[in-house]
Parts: C-alpha cells; structure tokens; sequence
C-alpha cells in the first residue's frame, strides 16, 4: 500500500505544480488566477452538455494514452500514435464515406479496418526497429510526418467531397450504419459509444498485462530483451507485435473521431488534432497504468474543455493549457527529482 | 615514526540515508613494502573500501594516515598526487583511444590550445622504459591483450607517481602464464620501493604472494593475519564464519553412452571472424565435461551456438542421436537443452520480475500456461516456486521478493533450480559461481554434480582452473577457437592446463 | 545548367539547419547524453530569434537570444538527465511538446496571432548566401578540429565510451555532459534562428518541421563524427531541395507526395545504415558513481 502511495504521489505533485506555475503566468498576465481557475474547472463539469464534451474530448486520448502504455511496456517509445490515428481515421472514412456495399460499410468493419490500418502502419516500424535495430523515435516520428502529407493527400484529392474541385479539404460524411450510436443525444454533444470501446479497451490491457501470457512476455522483453531470447521468446515478433497493438489503439482512436460525429461524420482539416502527443503525456502521467491513463485522459480533457470556458470568461488564451500540460510532462520526466527529495527528507529524519 | 604507510582506522560508508551499511568499522594497516592481501566475499565491502582510499568515495567516518599523517582523499585526482594509484577489475581504458591518449587523461600536456600528442607518446615510452614494461604508444587499446591491457593500467598510474599500488581482482582475467608474469612486475615494483594492496578471492594467490591478509566479512573486518600463520581453510572460515569445503564428494556414477556429440563445429563472432575453429567433443551420460580457458577463447560462441543464439558455419551437434544445430532456442530446450548462462543478470533473469516469475521464466508456456491458452496458471506457478524454494534452499523464501535485491548466491539458486527443474539430457553451466558467495559455492557445486546420477551430460564452462579441475570428469582447454587438448581428471595440473591455456602444447617436454 | 547550380545552392542552404543541429546532437551524444528534444530547441530558437530580432530591430541579437534560448532548454534536459538521471528519452520528449505549446503560446500573448510572427529584421546576406549559413559551415568544420585535437574534445569522447574511466582520473564527468548538453542546445538554436532569420524572416507555427529528428538521422547516418555528419546533412538537404524543385516542375506526382520525400530518405538511410553504425559506448545512460 505504502508503495501505491508512493507511485501516486508524483503525478499528483506533477499537476500540482504545473497549475501553480500555470496560476503565476495568469497573474502576470494581470488576471486573478482563482477566477480563472474557477472557470477553468467549472467550465469542465458544470453541466450535462460540460461532462459530455470533457468525455468526448477525452476518448482520443485514452485510446492514444492506451497506446504508448501498451508500447512502453516493452520499452519502445511510439511517438507515432499521431500518424496512427490519422491512418485508422482515413481508413474509416474511406469506407465510411465511399463504399456503397453495407456489408462492408457498416460500423463493425470499419473499426476492424480502421484497426488494422493504425497496426500495420506502426508494425512497421516495430519491423524496422526488430530486424534492423533502427530507433523507432526517429521512424515513428518520419511516419507521422508521412502520414500528415498524405492526410492532406487524401482530403485535396481521393476522399475530398465533390472530388480535386470541391468546395473544402474534407470527406463527405460516412454513410449512417458506420456511425457510432450516441450516448447523451440531448446534450447536443457526439459523445458516443466510443468513449465506452475506450473503457473496454482499457480493461482488456489491464487484463492483458496483469494475467495472459503474452504480456509476461512483453514485460520481459521491455525489461530484459537478451535474457528473453535465451528464454526462447521471439523477441523480433513481440516487438512488432507490441508496436501492432500499439497503433491498432490508436487507429480505433482515430475512427471514433471520424464515425462518432464530433466534426460531423467528416474528416476534415484537424479532425485528428494532437491527440497522438496528448497520448503521450497522458502514459506519463497515468504512470502507465490503464486506470490511470483513463483518468490522466479525462484530466486533460478537463483542462482543455475548461480552457475554453476560461478564455471566453478571462482574456487568459487557451494555450495555456498546453504550457501546463508540457510542464506536467517535464515534472514527470524529472521524477527521480523528486525521488531524490524524498530520500533526502528521509536522511533528514 | 610507524613502519605502516597507510592506516585507515574504524572506516564507516553508508548509502542511501544510511539503509545500507558498506564498510563497518573497518581498520586496515599497511607497513611500507609489503604486498597486504585483502580478501572477503562479494559484496562484503573490499571495492567500497578501496574506493574511499581511491578518492571516489568519502568516509561517512573514520581516518585516513597516509605516513603517519592524516589526509582527506576528495577525489581521485587527490589519491595520485599523494601516491596512490588503482588497477580496476574492470580496466578504466577507453578502447578507440590510443595508450598515450589513455595514459594522459586527466594531465593531458598542451601546445596552446590543442592537445600536446608528441609529448604525451615521450612520456609513454619515458615510463615504460623504467620500469621496464614495453608497450607502444600509439596502439589502440582495443587492439591489445588483456594481459598488456593491465600493463597500460599499471603504468598509467605510475607515471603519476604512484607508491601504493592497489590491485582489485588483478588475475581474474589472465592466463596462468601471464599471472606469472604479473607477479614478477609485482616483485620489480617492490624492488623499486612501491608498496602493494590487492583484492582477491583466489585463496592459493594470497598464500603465494601475500605478506600479510585482512578478511572483511559483510562490511567488517574480522582480523589480519600472516600468510605465515594462515591456511585457505582458516581464511575461508573467516571470510563466511563458518568451516568451508573445499572439494565437494563426487558421487560414484558409471558413465555411459556419448549423449552429446560435436562435430567440426564453426561458429563465427559478432565481428565475423571465426570464433570456435573445427571443434569435436563427446560428453558422455552422466559425464562432467570441463571447458577451461581465459575468457574470449571463443567459449561463449560454442556455448551461443549449442544454445540456438548464434548460427553455426559448419558441423554438426547431436544429442541422444538428434541433431539440434541451428534450431531456435526455443526447440533447443525442448530438446532437452537446459543452460546456466554466465552472466544472469544480462542472460538468465528479468531482474525486475519476482522469484516466482523468474522460476517460469522460459517454461511458462510449457509448464504455466491456462487450458484457455491465454492466461498463466498463477496458483501452479506459485506451487511450484514455493517447492524450488524450499528444496533449493533459496532464501529470502518469499516467492515474490524481486529477484534484483536478491544476494548473488541466491539470485544464481533461482537460476539453477529453474533450469535442473527443466525436462532435460543436457545441462551448461557457464561460469557457474561467478560472483556467488563462497557459502553458496558449495551447495552449487552439489547440485551440478548430482546430475551426474541422473544420468545426464554436463557441460562446465568456468574461468575459475580450480572449479573446473574440481568438477570434471575429463577438461578440455581452449585456445582461439581451438580444443587444444582434453585431458582426464587424473592426469590433470594446474601446469598442464596452464600450459595449453596459453596456447602451447605437451607434447614439448 | 543554371537549374544545377540553384539546386547546389538549395542544397548548401537546406542542409544549414539539419547540419548544425546535427553538430550539436553530436557533441552532446559524443559526452553520453541523448538529445531527442533537439526539434524543440530548434523552434525555441527559430522563435526567440524571431522575437529578439523584432524587439531590438538586430537580427545578430536575434540569433544571440535564438541561441541562448536553445541553450536553456538544453540546460533543463540537462539538469533532468544529469543531475536527476532521469530517462532522456522521455525529457527530449517532453521538451519537445513544451516548446510546440509554448511558442505558439507566446505567439498569442505577444503578437495575437496563431500562426506566425509578423516580419521581422532579417539577417543579411552575402552574394545570396545568409551570412547565418557560412557561419553554421565554419562551425562544422572547426567542430572537427575541436573534436580530435583540443584536450576538452578528449575528454569529451572519453566520458561518453568510458564516464567511469574518465572519473577515476579527475575529469568531472557532470561537468564535461553539461557542457555536451548546452551547446547542442545552442547549435540547435543557431538552427532555429536560420530558419526564421535566414531562410525567412519570421517565426510561423512549427516551423522546424521535423529537422531535429532529421538532424538525429544525419547523426547516425553520419556515425556521429563531424565529417559523416556534413555529408549526411548535405545529402538531407538535397532530398529538402530536391522536393522544393520537383513541386515547381513536376505537376504529375501531387505536391505531398514529393513533400514526404525527406521523411522517406530518413527512414531508408537509417535502415541502410544501423547495424554498422555504432554509438559512444555509454550514450544514454545516467552516470552514477554508486554503480
């Protein structure tokens, strides 16, 4: 229990401290930062409409944070989610969109498809990494610029609504069985099935790591790849495997933004965001932990939603949240800092 | 006026906010020309100890008198101004530099704002000629011997002016042939007027050249005494606080049929050259079959390509008529190929997991996977490790004590009872007490040699002449890649080995 | 003809900022410290100089503060990797999303823009070339010089194989990383400041555009020695040049399909080369003396 404790204390520290460095740039700014603060938070959770758009902006990213957990776990960094996310959103609008054929184009398949999309696209960079020991920071990240240009690609050209000449860089809307049935329709917000396909996934990576074979295996081969070689376990196929289930996560992530409605069943010029960053500073600060992702995820959700509330009340920019967001990140990277400040107190005593 | 050059009295070192206690009142005494042996087990505080009097460490209490007079050493740059130096275990040279380059870290000479190269390389050859140690300057320290590796070492620091010199562990890595020649440039230096300090825990190595030997035991010391007065029996003693065996009983076994047959094996290494050149052997059932050999003769590719880690060029190995070359290590062990790898830590264990996990390590889809394919039967793992733990006296005995804070003998019993719990023919032990306490030794050596009633082939790998002469049934030497003999227990001597060990043959007599 | 020598010149200029940013990963990998966030101190330099550029009316000041801005979030990875041995992966990382956020930040609180800084002085240019450009040449090849034959370039190269080796003898491991650390972060930031001050003369919103990662590729492609390190920079920034000029001539392959061509190449050099590259033997890990 103590070590639970303990696990738990420096993601609270982390946020703490980044929301007072976050109060100090509002007072310089000349704002009151508890005023701020007030619609901040409440601006997150102070209505059935409030809670509906904080879940929904937080499904991204519990399915992005899921996939750096599954990742880190075998210590491989995927930076690419990003790049994931926009193939898993691109399969699903390809089809979603243009496939008359229901027994294709309906909501089942093209999660599958749009899962498959974001596994091969980071698997490959597994493969990179397995048979040529190429870091896949570096290739993730190439990905993701490769995948953004052909984002773009596909919105000016192949999937743009009223073909190379129409009116707007977006797909027309995926066609009604592919879409993903709301949860809260009176709120007026897309908050749909797919943020509990978030919570399910979650469970199922829970489960995977803490009973089934395959994720002693994965454990083993983040924490000592040559032991589980001579062990007998392929270490090249569970990396490739690892950064496949990786981008499955994410590729989902990208299909609920596109079948869920939230930029109206289009995919459209930052349909995808930066969830695939957000992703990850939620495993970070969700210390790795499906539970923890989920709530790190709604966290984040928080803030942004709220964020907006506190510009529209305060003439303090959104933005800021980000800058809260990256000094979360940086306290959590510095947390054997904190470590070390703990040991010393204990020297002290 | 004392005749002790160095005293360090009633040292205390502790880490982490004093959780761990490293050396405990320790009083170490060191009188002007000797060569003072200082022995204990690993992790009993003999590197710590020489740390502080190295200057990487300060004394959380305790004095140091360096002739008579009482010095702070705050960092290594200290320690060789006033005359101490420290050949490491494990060499403080950087491999793509140059000996002149390693020489010179620290004091490099300049010629404004580059680095003075000729005078660096001058000064090499200015101390290597008096001492009488030769060596040139502008090899590339990966390109030397071990053996002349540890002559850069030495000379390094007695071109800072060392006076006390302190070895740690200085033969672990030489053949007999080179020990010799170590001791003989530890006499020179004596002769030079140098005093000397080394660790060891080669007993036969205090008894051969030590004046004088200070036992620490789990951070204290337990007393000094004179080689003259001493025995390996008295020392051991009080290095574990209890009597030691030296030569574990050999259960009487009938050998049987060739198990494990290789043949012309070729293996090549990481730099593609040929590290195991046309090697034949036989181990018979219920034969210990002994590899003896400085490390890097190419033992752990043989043992890489019985394993199915490294593919072989050509040749053949068999077990009980089934050929195995370059199958996965997967199918190797279900052949009945089970290994006690050298260096656990990298090779054999997750450190991280606990004891149980690390028990299924390996053969947790043989032996701990759920009828649904897809979880760990947890209750039989635990069975399982509670029974391991209890007949192979691992302690602490709580399964799920992570296997990193475990001591090293423990962290090793782990090893071997997973890998003798294996279905198997074959067992390896490579290098099988490496960093394991001398109490554990024993029981570990036990445990290999009961394999013999079992009727199944051992294969020991070990560094350690005295292990593998103590163990084996028939020992084979290797060379570069070569056998260069196989001799049987009886016939066997620490020369004859030594002799083969170091690349010469008996036929010359 | 006159299509080749636009195209050399492209590529001298392309490979600018790839090549000084690689510089500097190199001398902080060379010490043992592995700097992911270098696209981040790129940025914080291309906006900073931006920044100082329009505030003082001196662009030389504007590369000054690009610099020192690199400098500084080179420290922070510093202190976080050094000092507190945190996992340096994970500190480029974060660096990198807090200069993403913070520059475009900034950009509201002080100009009310979201996507770009208005014109800023730029940096003067000789015989068409950004005087920016030559000084990032001059400090390539002195880094090699630097490197090899200056005792600080020893024990730099002597921390990073052997950090254990190198402190048995007095050199001040922490010491020799930090200054590693900074100067990668201020070469990063020399970097950033072509971009907004030689190449352009403003800061628009992520404007590195992946060139610290490219940089990290021109390191291992070029084995983390100076001279590799300008030839994979050069060839970089003709796959840079190269894509600019195929989507002025080129109309039947669509523009953002030359525009991933970099990316491309970066992948493709890397697979061909890793296996025979090899990094400082101690690059990546913390240095603790209790070890």
């Amino acid at each position: 229990m103590k070590n639970k404790i303990k696990e738990l204390s420096v993601p609270l520290l982390a946020v703490t401290i980044a929301l007072i460095i976050g109060a100090l740039i509002i007072l310089y700014l000349g704002e009151n930062p508890m005023n701020a603060y007030y619609y901040l938070f409440s601006g997150a959770v102070n209505s059935p409409r409030a809670i509906a758009r904080t879940l929904l902006e937080a499904t991204p990213m519990i399915f992005t944070g899921l996939a750096l957990l599954v990742a880190f776990k075998a210590r491989l960094f995927n930076i690419g989610a990003q790049g994931q996310l926009i193939m898993g959103g691109l399969a699903a609008a390809a089809i979603g969109a243009f496939v008359k054929n229901n027994l294709i184009n309906n909501v089942v398949i093209v999660l599958i498809v749009a899962a498959i999309a974001g596994f091969i696209w980071a698997s490959f960079a597994g493969y990179l990494k397995a048979r040529l020991g190429v870091h896949e920071v570096i290739t993730t990240i190439m990905l993701n610029y490769i995948a953004m240009s052909f984002e773009q690609y596909c919105l000016n050209y192949p999937l743009k609504a009223g073909g190379p000449m129409g009116p707007s860089p977006q797909t027309p809307p995926v066609s009604e069985m592919a879409r993903l049935p709301l949860l809260m329709p009176g709120t007026k917000e897309a908050l749909n099935i797919g943020f509990i396909i978030a919570l399910i996934a979650a469970v199922i990576i829970w489960f995977l790591f803490k009973k089934t074979v395959l994720g002693y295996e994965i454990k083993a081969v983040g924490h000592n790849p040559t032991a589980s070689e001579n062990a007998g376990i392929n270490v090249k196929w569970i990396v490739m495997l690892t950064m496949g289930i990786s981008g499955l996560l994410a590729g989902l992530g990208g299909a609920e933004r596109i079948l869920g409605g939230v930029t109206q069943y289009t995919y459209r010029q930052g349909s995808m965001a930066e969830y695939g960053f957000d992703g990850i500073a939620v495993a970070l600060l969700g210390k790795n932990h499906p539970l923890g992702v989920v709530i790190a995820a709604i966290l984040f959700a928080a803030l942004r939603v709220g964020g907006r509330s506190m510009q529209f009340n305060t003439n303090i920019p959104s933005q800021i949240i980000i800058i809260i967001q990256a000094i979360i990140i940086l306290l959590i990277a510095a947390e054997n800092m904190f470590k070390a400040v703990i040991y010393k107190k204990k020297e002290a005593n | 006026m004392s005749n002790y050059i160095l005293e360090m009295k009633n040292i205390r070192k502790t880490f982490l906010g004093g959780k761990v206690v490293a050396n405990d009142d320790i009083t170490l005494k060191i009188l002007k020309g000797e060569k003072h042996a200082i022995v204990g087990e690993n992790g009993a505080g003999k590197s710590t100890l020489m740390k502080i009097l190295n200057g990487l460490y300060e004394p959380t209490s305790g004095e140091i008198y360096f002739h008579g007079n009482k010095i702070s050493i705050d960092n290594p740059g200290e320690a060789a101004k006033i005359g101490i130096g420290m050949v490491y275990q494990h060499f403080m040279l950087v491999p793509t530099l140059t000996v002149a380059e390693n020489m010179i870290l620290g004091v490099e000479p300049k010629k404004g704002i580059q680095l003075d190269i000729e005078t660096a390389r001058a000064e090499v050859r200015r101390v290597s000629e008096k001492y009488g140690l030769a060596i040139n300057p502008d090899s590339k320290v990966s390109e030397l011997s071990v053996g002349m590796q540890q002559r850069v070492e030495i000379l390094k620091i007695l071109f800072k002016g060392a006076n006390l010199l302190v070895f740690d562990e200085p033969t672990a890595v030489l053949t007999p042939g080179e020990v010799k020649e170590l001791y003989k440039i530890m006499d020179n230096l004596i002769e030079e007027g140098k005093t000397i300090i080394f660790i060891t825990h080669k007993l036969q190595e205090v008894l051969d050249i030590g004046d004088n030997i200070t036992v620490i035991r789990r951070g204290k010391d337990v007393g000094t005494l004179t080689v003259k007065e001493a025995t390996k029996e008295k020392i051991a003693n009080m290095m574990v606080g209890r009597a030691v065996l030296f030569e574990v009983e050999r259960p009487e076994v009938t050998l049987g049929k060739e198990l494990l047959i290789v043949n012309d094996l070729m293996v090549k290494d990481d730099k593609g050259l040929m590290a195991v050149d046309e090697i034949s052997f036989d181990i018979k059932a219920g034969e210990v079959f002994g590899i003896a050999g400085v490390e890097g003769n190419g033992q752990t590719e043989l043992i890489e390509a019985l394993t199915g880690l490294r593919k072989t060029e050509t040749g053949t190995i068999v077990i009980e008529g089934k050929g195995i070359t370059n199958l996965s290590p997967k199918e190797i062990t279900l052949e009945g190929v089970a290994h006690i790898p050298e260096d656990r830590h990298k090779r054999a264990a997750v450190s991280e997991y606990d004891v149980e996990e690390n028990l299924a390590f390996g053969v947790h889809r043989e032996k701990y996977m759920s009828k649904n394919k897809i979880t760990l039967d947890f209750s039989k793992m635990r069975k399982d490790a509670l029974d391991f733990i209890k007949k192979y006296d691992i302690r602490p005995t709580d399964p799920n004590i992570i296997f990193g804070r475990m001591s090293g003998g423990n962290q090793q019993k782990v090893i071997v009872a997973r890998e003798l719990e294996k279905d198997h023919k074959f067992i390896i032990a490579s290098q099988p007490t490496r960093g394991v306490d001398i109490g554990a030794i024993e029981s570990i050596h036990n445990m290999i040699l009961q394999e013999k009633k079992r009727g199944n082939a051992i294969l020991v790998v070990s560094a350690e002449l005295s292990e593998v002469m103590n163990l084996s049934d028939r020992i084979a030497v290797m060379f570069h890649g070569k056998i260069m003999d196989i001799i049987d227990r009886k016939d066997a001597t620490e020369e004859k080995l030594g002799i083969l060990m170091a690349g010469g043959t008996l036929d010359e007599k | 003809m006159s299509i080749i020598i636009s195209l050399i010149l492209a590529t001298i200029r392309q490979a600018a900022p790839i090549l000084i940013t690689a510089i500097g990963g190199m001398f902080s990998e060379v010490t043992g410290v592995v700097n992911i966030g270098l696209e981040g101190m790129m940025l914080m330099g291309a906006f900073t100089a931006a920044v100082g550029s329009y505030y003082t009316g001196n662009p030389y000041l504007g590369i000054l503060s690009g610099m020192l801005a690199g400098g500084l979030m080179a420290l922070i990875h510093g202190v976080l990797s050094i000092k507190y041995k945190g996992d340096q992966t994970v500190s480029g990382v974060a660096i990198n999303l807090f200069a993403s956020g913070f520059t475009v930040f900034m950009l509201r609180v002080l100009f009310n823009q979201a996507g770009n800084t208005p014109a800023v002085p730029k940096a003067p240019a000789i015989a068409g070339m950004s005087v920016i450009v030559i000084l990032i040449y001059i400090l390539a090849i002195a880094s090699h010089f630097f490197l090899y034959r200056t005792v600080t370039g020893l024990r730099m190269r002597t921390v990073g194989e052997h950090p254990l080796a190198a402190d048995t003898v007095g050199i001040n491991v922490y010491k020799i990383r930090y200054f590693g650390v900074i100067m990668s972060g201020m070469l990063a930031g020399l970097g950033g400041a072509y971009l907004s001050l030689g190449a352009l003369s403003q800061f628009t919103k992520d404007m590195s555009a992946g060139r610290g990662f490219i940089a990290l590729a021109a390191l291992v492609f070029g084995k983390w020695t100076p001279k590799g390190v300008i030839f994979a920079s050069l060839l970089f920034g003709f796959a840079d040049a190269l894509q600019t000029l195929m989507q002025q001539y080129v109309r039947i392959i669509p523009p953002q399909f030359i525009q991933m061509f970099p990316y491309i190449l970066t992948i493709g050099a890397l697979a061909g080369v890793i296996g025979k590259a090899v990094a400082p033997a101690a690059s990546g890990k913390a240095y603790d003396k209790g070890e």
